[in-house]
């Protein structure tokens, strides 16, 4: 059972600033980090090679500077990871995203299921997983929230809004998890160690054949947006201030 | 394996100690302090996420990690629990560390894969009843026989004695001292746990008494004679590591400080706003730096194979008491809060303490620091 899993290097979205009155995104300093979801991904091919064997391959396209998230990934267990690096993650479209990493996945031989996150941290268009199936012609399951292979087969449940649905699929297939499939691990400290030693193979787009990529739309501008919050304050003892809270969050639906 | 500062896997050593201490530490470290008592369960997940063998050579399956690497593991853990990081120090830095510096080949490769799998603390045990600072005046013997030696004596105060499986222990043999590993549960060997303990709970504290306990030969540390210098040497590395305890001690209250400052209003304005809050905050905060660059300092030399002894003394006798004052500062800005237990500045306060105390009393830090300067 080799696995391919997708890794993305992004901005950590907890540190980006954001300009109050026009609402520009600063960029300058904010570190970046692993998209939170590839975690479970990583997770989740982790456990099922821990059942099947195999191995797992994680794939990036990224700055130089993804390789600190690789390395997260190659603690948390992954095998090996390829980069396809380009200048910058935010440089290209999910469908330009999609012919890369077609491409990129010849380097790959013999793989069997291919796991990515739901979405990423950033962008967040939930669009490559869709892509690249009808790319490789290959079965699709997203937002799976648990897995299992049987032989050729693997089953997951889909979680959507407000049912759950079971589907099975023939391997090889991609797959999109949600948050809820797993609680990523903690690298121990001796894999993080050994994740210093784990091979990376670095590629340019010019080594993959793909020095002409078709964007199909552009981002023009990119603005963050404030929340604004209710600020409401509780005053009276707290007996009452307790019990004026919880009405507050029925009536919000948020209990 | 030399691990730079700031490099990723350090980084992500950091990271991962964090998450680890999050998880399993933070939401039972007022029960470890409470019953007196680390749970084994902890200990397991502690060997199985490396803390057991950290600075242990990659050879006998360890980390390997260097000082200047193991400090920052010790810093993280001391924030959530004193205990657990006492423990963790006394393990890592004495118990297991005299093991693998001075045991034989033949020892080590019986004895290490036990210990890790039994995810056992190993104790070492040098202060007496009579006696800590003056350590070399032991009463302890082990009077040599053919195939090995018999111990006698009693030894107090001792880390995780209780607990532990493999107990290191210095003795008398004729006029010299000398080192041994024993097995906790040889015959003759009574243990006690220590009751009362003020601070770093958790991590039991015991006394031992040997009475004719029998020491196959092999399980001498180095040759005969020279347990007080290993012991002096490896002091050195548990002082610097008593340093980082400190510092993140210290850390720990500069942080519940500030971020209780920045909600706690008096006067119609938050107390962070009070220049003597923020002066309080300002000193502390320049002293830990100061502490962290000592135990930075020693740690780097220790790991370059350069003379320490004076530094590592010095780590240890400016953070603990860097440590003693921001724990107590931490409490007058907590006011009436800080007073109570549940506030992790009362039990920081009371844990600080053991490190004006713990592997050289600053008085006997003092000695060491004046000696090494005035040469005489
Ligand atoms: C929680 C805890 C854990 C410990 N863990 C261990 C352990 O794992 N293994 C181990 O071997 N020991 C351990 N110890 C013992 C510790 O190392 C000793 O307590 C310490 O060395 C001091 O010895 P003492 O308590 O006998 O004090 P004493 O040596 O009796 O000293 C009493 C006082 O006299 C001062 N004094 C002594 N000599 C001089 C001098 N020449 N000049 C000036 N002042 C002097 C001291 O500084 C101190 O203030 C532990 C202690 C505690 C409290």
């Amino acid at each position: 059972m080799n696995i391919v899993t997708l890794l993305k290097h992004v901005y950590d979205e907890n540190q980006l600033k954001i300009e109050p009155s026009k609402g520009d995104v600063d960029f300058a300093g904010v570190p970046g980090k692993i998209s939170t979801f590839d975690r479970n991904a990583i997770e989740a091919a982790l456990r099922l090679k821990q059942q099947h064997g195999g191995l797992v391959t994680a794939l990036t396209i990224g700055s130089e500077e993804s390789i600190k998230s690789i390395r997260e990934g190659l603690a948390m267990g992954v095998d090996k990871a390829i980069l396809i690096k380009i200048n910058s993650h935010l440089q290209f479209d999910a469908l330009a995203l999609g012919n890369i990493i077609a491409k990129a996945l010849e380097k790959i031989q013999a793989w069997d299921l291919l796991l990515c996150a739901e979405g990423s941290t950033d962008t967040y268009t939930s669009l490559l997983p869709g892509i690249l199936a009808s790319k490789l012609k290959l079965p699709l399951i997203t937002y799976a929230r648990s897995l299992k292979i049987d032989g050729k087969y693997l089953t997951g449940d889909r979680s959507l809004e407000r049912k759950a649905v079971t589907v099975q699929v023939e391997l090889p297939a991609i797959v999109s998890v949600v948050s809820e499939i797993n609680e990523p691990r903690i690298p121990t400290l001796l894999q993080i160690l050994a994740a210093s030693k784990k091979e990376v193979l670095v590629y340019t787009l010019e080594d993959l054949g793909l020095s002409q990529l078709e964007q199909k739309y552009k981002t023009i501008q990119l603005s963050g947006k404030g929340k604004e919050r209710k600020k409401i304050v509780l005053e009276g003892s707290l007996h009452d201030s307790v019990a004026r809270l919880v009405d507050a969050l029925v009536k919000e639906g948020l209990v | 394996m030399a691990i730079q500062k700031s490099n990723d896997t350090l980084d992500m050593l950091i990271s991962a100690t964090v998450q680890f201490c999050e998880k399993k530490i933070a939401p039972i470290a007022d029960k470890i302090d409470r019953d007196d008592i680390i749970p084994e369960a902890l200990y397991s997940e502690m060997r199985d996420q490396g803390m057991l063998s950290l600075i242990l050579p990659q050879r006998y399956g360890g980390l390997g990690l260097t000082y200047s690497s193991y400090i920052h593991v010790l810093e993280i853990v001391s924030k959530y629990s004193a205990g657990v990081a006492l423990s963790l120090e006394a393990h890592n830095s004495l118990g297991l560390e005299h093991i693998a510096k001075y045991g034989s080949e033949e020892l080590k490769e019986n004895i290490i894969p036990e210990i890790i799998a039994s995810a056992k603390p190993v104790a070492w045990a040098l202060t007496e009843p009579r006696g800590g600072s003056d350590a070399k005046r032991m009463s302890t013997t082990a009077l040599a026989k053919q195939d090995g030696y018999i111990l006698n004596g009693s030894k107090t105060f001792i880390t995780h004695g209780f607990s532990a499986d493999k107990i290191v222990v210095m003795a008398k043999t004729n006029d010299s001292i000398s080192a041994f590993v024993i097995d906790a549960d040889s015959e003759g060997v009574e243990r006690t746990k220590l009751q009362g303990k003020m601070g770093t709970r958790g991590s039991d504290t015991a006394e031992i008494h040997f009475n004719d306990v029998f020491i196959p030969k092999d399980r001498l540390l180095g040759r005969e004679g020279e347990g007080f210098e290993q012991a002096m040497e490896l002091l050195h590395g548990g002082r610097i590591a008593v340093g980082a305890m400190a510092v993140g001690m210290a850390e720990a209250c500069i942080d519940a400080s500030i971020m209780y400052s920045k909600q706690r209003e008096a006067f119609g304005s938050k107390i962070s706003r009070f220049e003597a809050i923020r002066f309080y905050l300002a000193d502390l905060s320049t002293e830990l730096e100061a502490a962290k660059l000592l135990v930075e300092k020693a740690a780097s030399l220790r790991d370059n194979g350069l003379p320490h002894r004076k530094e590592a003394a010095m780590a240890k006798y400016y953070a603990s008491q860097v440590a003693m004052k921001a724990a107590r500062t931490a409490i007058q800005i907590h006011g009436g809060y800080g007073f109570f237990s549940g506030s992790i500045v009362e039990r920081m306060y009371r844990d600080a303490k053991l490190l004006e105390i713990g592997e050289g009393t600053n008085e006997v830090l003092k000695l060491i620091i004046s000696s090494e300067i005035l040469r005489d």
